[in-house]
This record gives structure tokens, sequence and C-alpha cells, in this order.
């Protein structure tokens, strides 16, 4: 089952002679519960790619469908009840609030929502993070492993249809960068979560079922 | 609580400093316009104030008039307070061989709104004291302290009674009684002495049976609504018949007060009060606004979190919303205290020192009135 189908993705950075093309009309499709890696040299337009993907720009042209929806058809505000229903976003950097604890920084999606959250899920994915100990801490109290499993508790909670990870490991020190990529095919696997990764570390691409490339803006 | 307020809270509390700082700032613009506010209408007040105790209180006053005035007066129910003034008559002035003195009558509890305050000495507090307007003093005369003793009655001339003219050969002096009065004080020019009558006013107490017998009284207004003074003068001077041309209004109360229809003062007051705020607005708005946007660039970062992770705008929008609201809740009543607190003390200092120079060489209590 198709989760992800993208249709002409064309961006356009700029005008006239500072005109940079990112992405040149690529089309491509992503099945449910498929592990994808994107990887490619920088300025090849992968975090564009991404970007597009997690709904955080707008293309120049073409079309991006999760879950069936076109997702550039929905209104700024729209785009960003169903971003942050249907995608989980995992950064390089974390992106944690430093003023919340770990439970509170992983339930912000569903409080954004002004929903409550599912205690049962919350302690289920907690525990599986091996964040248990740490619930009550702030972001800055842990290390970067562990922050980085707090981003990825983030992105699970609201059972999103896709996760996205732009470079997850790419901050951490190689032991952390396995656990991470552990527990991400680990959700991957558990929850049946489609996972599309961004990284530039050809080792790392390998555990994934499938590897996109892009260079110059094209998938080769 | 809102998830996003909850984080603005929390990042007010980490930021200590910087929300001290913003909210200084707010304190500090909302304490000078309040103190702009404040010192203007204090000013306003206190302008008042002394043109009250100058010439009285009274807003018009009708002239002329008969007793059954103050029937109608009370009638028309439009009026705060209503004075009556009793002619009470002419006397010669033995210390001029060309002016007399010319007596009206008050009662106690009004003398003050018809005369304002004593310049020197003090009014009367009963029906043997007399004061004496101003222009009546020179080396010859009796001061205050001194007994006075005046034959009242009327000038005529061919049957015509004489008031503020000047003193005719064949008029003749009809003396009513004769009375002993002590001067207890000197009072500005009342409104019944003008620079041209050929008198000086004097003014003593009576009671209200005295005023209802009098032959001629003049009633002196202050109105319920201020603004109303002019047109309910005019129609109760029409009601008893008596002409507009006597109806005096009391221009520098009427302008403090903000009625008067050539009111410079008050204009001048509010364009500067006007532009001082618009001065003091634009620089806070600056300082403000820097403050607020430093803490809102170090928070971009943050937003940019929250909008990845899925806050819509208007979620974000009303996060920092409620920053400013926090700021401002705390910030402007505190402002506004300062501000009020600072002038009321900076107003009490002052009004010694500018007291004196406002109302002469007058020894009176310092009255300055600020509007807390």
């Amino acid at each position: 089952m198709e989760i992800v189908k993208v249709e002409n993705l064309t961006k356009i950075y700029g005008k006239g002679e500072t005109k940079v093309v990112a992405l040149d009309n690529v089309s491509f499709s992503i099945n449910k519960g498929e592990f994808v890696a994107i990887i490619g040299p920088s300025g090849s337009g992968k975090s564009t790619m991404l970007h597009l993907l997690g709904g955080v720009d707008r293309p120049t042209s073409g079309k991006v469908y999760i879950n069936g929806t076109d997702i550039y058809s929905l209104s700024n505000d729209n785009l960003a009840i169903f971003r942050r229903k249907q995608i989980g976003l995992i950064y390089q950097f974390y992106n944690l609030i430093p003023v919340l604890n770990i439970e509170e920084n992983i339930s912000l999606p569903v409080l954004l929502d002004g929903k409550q959250v599912d205690k049962n899920k919350l302690n289920e994915i907690i525990t599986t993070l091996g964040l248990k100990e740490r619930v009550n801490h702030l972001p800055n109290q842990l290390s970067g492993g562990q922050q980085q499993r707090v981003s990825i508790g983030r992105s699970l909670i609201n059972n999103p249809a896709i996760m996205l990870a732009d470079e997850p490991t790419g901050n951490l020190d190689s032991k952390n960068s396995r656990e991470i990529i552990d527990l991400l095919k680990y959700s991957n696997r558990k929850y049946e979560q489609t996972l599309i990764m961004i990284t530039h570390d050809p080792e790392i691409a390998k555990e994934a079922d499938r590897i996109i490339k892009i260079e110059d803006g094209k998938i080769s | 609580m809102n998830i996003l307020n909850d984080i603005t809270k929390k990042y007010l509390k980490l930021n200590r400093k910087r929300t001290i700082v913003s909210i200084i700032g707010i304190v500090l613009s909302g304490a000078m316009i309040s103190a702009v506010t404040t010192l203007a209408v204090s000013f306003q007040g206190f302008m008042l104030d002394v043109e009250e105790s100058n010439n009285g209180s009274y807003e018009s006053i009708i002239e002329n008039s008969t007793p059954e005035i103050i029937e109608q007066a009370e009638e028309q129910n439009n009026f705060k307070d209503i004075i009556p003034v009793s002619h009470i008559g002419m006397a010669e002035n033995d210390f001029s061989d060309e002016n007399f003195i010319r007596i009206m009558g008050v009662e106690k509890e009004n003398i003050d709104k018809v005369a304002g305050m004593a310049l020197e000495g003090r009014m009367p507090e009963n029906e043997n004291e007399i004061v004496v307007s101003t222009s009546f003093f020179n080396e010859e005369t009796p001061y205050i302290g001194d007994k006075i003793t005046l034959k009242i009655g009327k000038r005529l001339s061919d049957g015509y009674e004489l008031i503020g003219s000047p003193k005719e050969e064949n008029e003749e002096f009809e003396v009513e009684e004769t009375r002993t009065f002590t001067i207890c004080g000197i009072i500005n020019r009342p409104y019944f002495e003008t620079y041209y009558d050929y008198y000086n006013a004097a003014i003593i107490l009576v009671d209200r049976s005295e005023i209802l017998n009098s032959e001629k009284i003049d009633l002196a207004l202050i109105d319920k609504n201020s603004k109303n003074i002019y047109e309910d003068s005019e129609r109760l001077a029409e009601s008893v018949n008596v002409s507009e041309e006597d109806i005096q209004y009391n221009n520098s109360v009427l302008m403090y007060k903000g009625v008067s229809l050539n009111s410079g003062f008050n204009a001048m007051l509010y364009s500067v009060c006007g532009i001082l705020i618009v001065v003091i607005m634009i620089g806070s708005i600056l300082v403000i606004y820097n403050g607020f946007a430093i803490s809102v660039s170090e928070r971009k970062k943050q937003i940019g979190m929250l909008i990845s992770i899925g806050a819509t705008k208007k979620q974000i929008k009303k996060s920092v919303l409620f920053e400013g609201v926090i700021l401002g809740v705390i910030g402007i009543p505190l402002g506004i205290l300062c501000g009020v607190l600072g002038i009321g003390i900076t107003l009490k200092i002052v009004s010694s020192l500018i007291a004196p120079l406002l109302t002469f060489t007058r020894k009176r209590r310092n009255r300055i009135s600020y509007f807390i």
C-alpha cells in the first residue's frame, strides 16, 4: 500500500541569475512500513526533499500525497495540524523545548492538539526508549543520544503515518548512532511505522529496505 | 492550561533578567504617561483651586433680581448650589470724598463661593464682622482688627437710586441704619465691584430670613453639570424677567473647568500633554519592541521547533500575545501606580514653592488637588 506518493515535485529557489533548482521533477512512492534512506551529497536537494515531504516548505510545482491526502492543497493551518498528526519529525539537533521536561516534550504534539495524552502509550514509549528514570529531567540534563531518543518518542506519540528523520545520527558518536538506528528500526517494525531517513553515512543507509539516491535535484 | 502558554511562562521564568527588563520598560512608560496625565489634571485642578480662592467658586451670577428667583431656581432643578446675595445698601466712605462703600450680605456657609478666600485676615464669622475689597485700603483707612462705623442707606438723585456712578452735586444720602463692624479681612474685588465703579465693595454675613426680606438680591449659581451653565442661567433669568446683561459668568473658573468658550488654556494644556504622550509612546514602543524583538529572536528557534512539531501560526501568535499580556498585566498597573504616586509626591514638594507665587502673599494652606 502506497503511503507516500510524490509526483513531479519541483522546487526552485530564487529567480533569474540566482535561480537554484533544488528538486527537478522528482517522482517516487513509498509503501507503508517501509524503511527508506535518502542519500546524496550536500547540496543535492535531499533536505529540500525532506522538508517537502514533511510539509514544512511548499513546492514550486508537483504534488505530495501522504495517506491519500494532497498535503499542499491544505491551508497553512490545516497543514500544520496535518503535520502534527501524520508526520513525525526527527532532527539532527533534536529540537527539544528546553523548558519542558522529557515527558512533556514527548507529549507535546498531543498537547498542541489540546488532547489528553494516552498514559499507556506514553509509558510504553518511554520504557521502549529507556528513558524511564529521566521523565522529569530537562533536555539539557541528558546526553545527546538520550535527547535524540526523546525526539524519537515525540515523533511516535501521535502514531504518525510517516516518520521523517533528518540525519538523526549526525551529531552522535558511533555507539549512540548504533543505538538510535536500532531504535528507529525497532519502532519501524513494532509500530509498522514508515520511516524516511536522510543520511550521508553509507553504513547506516545499508540498514534501510531501500535507498533513494539524489544528485543535483534528481533521483539517480 | 494551554501547553504553549505553559511554555511561555516557563520561558519567562527562565529568562528572568529579560523579563524584568521588559517589565521595567513597561513600568517606565506607564509611569511617564500617567505622570504627564496626572500632572496636567493636577495642574488644571490647581489652577481651578487658585481661581476659586481668588474669585469664589460660583459659575454665574444673576444680578438685580428679587427673592422670588430663589424659588424659581430651585424649581428648575438644574443647579448644585443656589447662593443668594442680598443688596444691603450703600454707605458713605469717610476716608474718601468721591467714593462710597457698597455692602452685600451672604450666608456664612456661602461666602467663599461668591468671594473666595481672604487675601489677608479671614472671612467674617459673625454679623459684626466685615470684609472689605482691597481697593478700599490706603494709609488713612482702618485696617484689619479696626472698627468701622457705617451709615447704610441709599444714594438718591431726583428720586432715582444711584449705585456705581460718580457723586453728583444734587444727590442726597438717605440713611436707613447705622452699624459698626470689625474689619476682619481683605478680599479681592468681588463680582459686584468693577474698576470703574465709584465704590469699594464690602461683604457681611446675613441669615436666610434677611435675604428673603431684601428688596433686591443677586443669585450666584453652580450648575449640576457645568457645561449647561450658560443656557441654564439664561433660562432662569428669562423666567424672572431679568435681562441677559445682568448675568455675569466666572470665566476663569469656567475656563479651568474646561467649559468656557475661550479655553485657550485647556487647548494648550491638552496639546502639550498629547504631544508629550505621543513622544513617550513612540519612545517606549521602540524600547519595548526592541526588548520584545530580542526575546522573540531568541525564541525563534523554539518557535521553529514548535512549528515543526505542528503548532499553527495562530497558536504561535497567541503565545507571543500571551507573553505580552503577562508583561502588561504586571507592568501597566505598576507603572500607573508609580506615575501617580511619583507625581503626587513631587507636587506635594513643589506646591509649597509654587503656591505663594500664584497666590501672591496669601497665607493660605497649600491647597493642591490631585486626583488620587
